[in-house]
């Protein structure tokens, strides 16, 4: 087997201006942030976003104005509130954005997955969601005459996600073993391409002599880096909590464009690579003190 | 409050009410924050066989530390099953929830609940997250509890716009767009506890939180409230049920001292 493993710099490459991405993980917890950064300091443009419950990786690519277009169930910061770079940009007017609940959204998600146009749902119907949604529509059950909405398929050309340990084919493996907690395996298959960043990279033979904890197969994967707290300063659960004084930090600088811009020039375009980033945004002993005792 | 009642605060008597809407054997769904302390409570008193089932999946959990979201680890210690975050929807749209807990930024006389955009959608005046599982849990659940602040602002005649349906525009229209959950059954502010009328679903005063006055509440809602016949006094909290809740957050993580 070739090994998958690459740069942030080179998986980061591949993804093109222009392109429909989905990004795994929620609110403040396990997004692939290390990856979104280097979105950023690419200049990666116009994108359309494909998301579920999201957060500050949204919240990030919107205020440094990589998005063209949302489609989301939530975008919020979880603990901290609202996300400020989003909400700015739709009071503004300077991004497009359509609203879904969570069950919808996860059908849109899984009918890419399961490589069908829409899926049916129970739920949008009476509300303000139906009557501005451009990618859900009334429907008749043709078996019990039920009133249902469909949802088209969310396509994505990229999926991106940070998971706890791979191997360098791709197979990404849980710390503990658990069903998903998020959309990560949903979106995983959704994608045409999908890049993971890892806590760790591990010895394939460990992947083979405990298979029951792996969540994404190396066949669904398409490139693996290696990015150490890669989810900073959101949580990468089990491993390390939210970093909250660095989220009060980012919460802050993204109430106002100047002062995000701000934050953009010091972490972001200030960091050569992660490495940087890490030591300027929380330093060793920081990042120490955020491990979950286990 | 006479000299036998324990002090209390909003949020505890808020709490309390809520915990007594979870029946003995019911499955409840919840998220963090008060309707996991008021699901627990119930557990801890009268509904010791109620069933909760977190948002991400998880079922009965006892954890030693306070979790930081329904997904962190920590709450995972004493669950009886890791179901994940997407099953718990499936279980909505079968319609084995019934009961589920809401909150957002306005509600307006028909229980229709707004966590999305205030004023003009394409140009809102204020954006707000935006649904995650309220419209799911509106739609679908056999019962809705709504836990919000009573503020003019935030109970209009209309809201701006719908995420979360209550009884849209009143009388039968819920059904008749196809929503399987019964809807709103209770909503409970600082001030009292609400319903719906049968028939017109207007929303209706039930009972007044203990040194509440009906002026107080009418002048904090914005549209016409309907008052129950057999208007009472809210039970208010018992010793026992605020030491519970205060061992189930000693730190006062989501119970705040207002």
């Amino acid at each position: 087997m070739q090994s998958k493993l690459v740069s942030v710099q080179d998986a980061t490459k591949t993804i093109q201006s222009g392109s429909k991405l989905t990004i795994g993980g929620n609110t403040i917890r396990r997004h692939p942030l290390a990856l979104v950064r280097e979105i950023i300091r690419q200049g990666i443009k116009d994108l359309t976003l494909y998301v579920w419950v999201a957060g500050i990786d949204v919240d990030m690519l919107v205020g440094a104005g990589c998005v063209r277009r949302v489609e989301a169930a939530y975008v919020g910061m979880g603990p901290l509130g609202l996300a400020s770079n989003v909400r700015r940009a739709i009071q503004e007017g300077r991004i497009e954005y359509e609203d879904f609940s969570e069950s919808s959204m996860l059908a849109r998600l899984r009918a890419a997955g399961m490589g069908l146009p829409f899926l049916p749902t129970k739920v949008l119907m009476g509300t303000s969601l139906a009557d501005h949604a451009s990618h859900a529509k009334p429907i008749i059950c043709p078996f019990t005459g039920e009133q249902l909405y469909a949802v088209s398929a969310a396509k994505a050309d990229v999926a991106i996600m940070h998971g706890y340990y791979g191997d360098q084919y791709g197979n990404i493996q849980w710390p503990l073993l658990r069903d998903s907690d998020d959309i990560d395996t949903v979106i995983a298959k959704s994608a045409d391409r999908v890049i993971v960043s890892v806590e760790q990279i591990i010895n394939p033979q460990a992947v083979l002599t405990n298979s029951t904890m792996t969540y994404i197969p190396h066949n669904w994967v398409s490139a693996v880096v290696e990015t150490p707290f890669g989810a900073h300063p959101g949580s990468c659960d089990g491993i390390y909590d939210p970093d909250m004084k660095h989220l009060e930090i980012y919460s802050e600088a993204a109430k106002s464009d100047l002062t995000f811009k701000k934050y953009l020039d010091e972490y972001v375009f200030g960091s050569a690579e992660e490495f940087d980033y890490l030591e300027k945004a929380a330093g060793l002993a920081q990042l120490l003190s955020l491990r979950v005792n286990r | 409050m006479t000299s036998q009642t324990p002090f209390y605060t909003y949020d505890e008597i808020m709490l309390c009410v809520a915990s007594a809407q979870i029946l003995d054997r019911e499955v409840a769904l919840i998220g963090t924050g008060l309707p996991m302390l008021a699901a627990t409570l119930a557990k801890h008193t009268h509904a010791a066989n109620a069933v909760m089932i977190y948002e991400s999946g998880l079922i009965d959990t006892n954890p030693i530390e306070v979790p930081v979201s329904v997904a962190d680890p920590r709450i995972m210690f004493g669950t009886t099953t890791f179901a994940s975050l997407y099953s718990t929807l499936g279980l909505l749209q079968r319609g084995v929830i019934d009961v589920g807990f809401l909150g957002g930024a306005e509600v307006d006389q028909f229980g229709n609940m707004n966590a999305t955009a205030v004023g003009d959608y394409t140009h809102p005046t204020l954006r707000l997250p935006g649904s995650g599982g309220a419209n799911d849990i509106a739609s679908l659940a056999n019962r809705v509890i709504i836990l919000m602040k009573h503020e003019k602002r935030r109970f209009p005649i209309k809201v701006s716009y719908n995420t979360s349906p209550g009884f849209l525009n009143g009388g039968n229209s819920r059904k008749e767009a196809g929503l399987k959950g019964g809807g709103p059954s209770k909503l409970i502010s600082d001030l009292a506890v609400m319903d719906f009328e049968p028939g017109s679903h207007r929303m209706r005063v039930r009972s007044i939180h203990p040194g509440i006055t009906r002026e107080q509440i009418q002048d904090s809602t914005g549209f016409d409230l309907l008052w129950a016949e057999d208007l009472n006094v809210t039970t208010a909290p018992t010793k026992i049920q605020l030491e519970i809740i205060h061992q189930l957050d000693p730190k006062g993580i989501f119970l705040k001292n207002n």
